[in-house]
């Protein structure tokens, strides 16, 4: 049973936490708690804190198990249409924070610039028009903000960590470490094992119900 | 028909694969083309933006504003009305290009606009509506086989300085000459019987006869000759100035039927 999880301050038993290097994390976790849960909170394993929201919940036998997605939980839900004109040019952050609003989500939209002098917005999930804007390059970041134009941190890992498996042929590497939060994708590792940098691509924490804590880290290509 | 029916969630599988396609494909929505009805017209040719709302509320577009017109005729544009049914498409299937491509059948006003050459290939051409067709700073042309019948046209359209004269009229000009000489007698009598007369009445006269028969209806009014006759000939200052003045009146034939110097086969507009 791991001592060092939690979602927003229950003990996570076990769970499965993936990080993609764009769209949202997602984690599947078991709490020790038959009764209902928060909506939404800070999904913590030992010091990475990342803000999600509660997907789909049910309990079983004394344990509840959850899905939690990144962020506030807001991109599916639908907006309205609705017609944007501006002589100057249409704000990108201007389009796309409306939407977010509208769903509950919180958005950071860097650069930005402008649509064009219209755009028009169709009744659809909020994420269609994240889509439609930002295309897939954006990201949940830990804090739960949706991150358009951001980049991620490409700085090597400096922390303390052992590979315990690399599998060439998936690209895959089995990580033990303490410092969980630099383990996020766009980070880049080497070791005196592996000495061509590698970049992380997508990165999954494994924890399991005996307390153990492993991450298995896809590298690109 | 309304937009294509989503599935229900129950069927979680679908519904995955839905998201993947849609993900994939954002922009899916803006690739058709969508009946809207004309609210409000702002401009007039070919600078035109519409206000209109979707007819079918149920696909998902809202109302829009200010959307530039453009036909789907090469070079042309419209002016719709309020009430008309237009088409609205997205230019490249983005959601930031809307225009209009089309609209009823009847607008209120409409254009084609070429640097070039606009031509109209048909059978016949018709002007059958009971407004105006205008053809302003171009030249109208019309060739080939089966060209016939006439063209309304105002004063405007002669232009100042230009006249249509056919070789009809010139020949008509001539024969109704010879009357005009056989009127004046013999040549010997001239200078007696017209040209002493410093105000040429007599002669002016006949010239205004021959004019007449030539198909033109009158003289112009207020042309005075000017002085003595020179050595006892003709003034011929003062006659130039009436032919010009004659010819500067671009007096068509009235008639449709006489050939004459002005615009024969033009009718007054």
């Amino acid at each position: 049973m791991s001592a060092f999880a939690s979602f927003n301050g229950e003990r996570v038993i076990s769970g499965v936490i993936t990080i993609p290097m764009y769209g949202t994390w997602v984690a599947d976790i078991v709490l020790a708690l038959s009764d209902a849960m928060a909506p939404q909170g800070a999904l913590v394993v030992a010091n990475l804190s990342l803000q999600g929201t509660v997907y789909r919940a049910a309990d079983f036998s004394g344990s509840r198990s959850a899905r939690i997605v990144g962020g506030y939980g807001g991109w599916k839900n639908p907006v309205t249409a609705r017609a944007y004109q501006n002589a100057g040019g249409v704000p990108l952050a201007m389009v796309l924070g409306d939407a977010a609003s509208e769903v509950g989500e919180k958005i950071n939209v860097v650069g930005g610039g402008t649509v064009g002098t219209d755009f028009v917005r169709e009744a659809a999930p909020a994420e269609r028009v994240l889509r439609q804007l930002a295309g897939p390059l954006w990201f949940v970041d830990p804090s739960g903000v949706t991150q358009v134009g951001a980049q991620r941190s490409t700085n090597a890992i400096t922390s303390n960590f052992e590979i315990t498996e690399r599998s060439g042929a998936k690209g895959r590497f089995s990580i033990a470490t303490e410092d969980l939060a630099s383990w996020m994708p766009g980070r880049t590792l080497m070791s005196p094992t592996v000495t061509t940098t590698q970049a992380l691509s997508m990165v999954t924490i494994v924890l399991g119900n005996n307390g153990t804590v492993r991450v298995e880290a896809l590298v690109a290509p | 028909m309304s937009a294509v029916v989503q599935p229900t969630a129950m069927d979680r599988l679908c519904a995955a694969f839905r998201m993947l396609v849609r993900a994939e494909l954002p922009t899916l929505t803006f690739l058709g083309t969508y009946e809207y009805a004309v609210q409000d017209v702002h401009g007039s040719v070919p600078n035109v933006t519409v206000d209109c709302s979707p007819t079918d509320t149920t696909i998902a577009l809202p109302s829009l504003t200010n959307i530039a017109m453009r036909s789907a005729a090469d070079g042309a544009t419209g002016e719709p009305t309020k009430g008309n049914l237009c088409r609205v498409i997205f230019l490249n299937g983005d959601p930031s290009k809307p225009v209009i491509t089309g609209t009823d059948s009847t607008v209120a006003n409409a254009q084609i606009s070429a640097s070039g050459t606009a031509e109209v290939k048909a059978g016949t051409i018709k002007h059958v509506a009971s407004g105006t067709a205008h053809l302003e700073g171009a030249t109208l042309e019309l060739t080939g086989a089966g060209v016939s019948g006439s063209i309304a046209a105002n004063a405007g359209l002669f232009g100042t300085t230009e006249h249509v004269a056919t070789v009809e009229a010139v020949v008509n000009m001539f024969i109704n000459y010879t009357f005009l000489l056989n009127s004046m007698g013999p040549q010997s009598s001239w200078n007696t019987t017209f040209f002493n007369d410093p105000t040429l009445s007599t002669y002016l006269g006949l010239v205004t006869t021959w004019l007449t028969n030539c198909g033109i209806p009158s003289l112009p009014v207020g042309a005075t000759p000017v002085g003595p006759p020179v050595g006892g000939g003709i003034l011929w200052p003062t006659v130039a100035a009436r032919i010009t003045s004659v010819l500067g009146s671009k007096i068509p034939d009235v008639t449709g039927l006489i050939p004459s110097i002005g615009a024969p086969k033009f009718e007054t507009g």
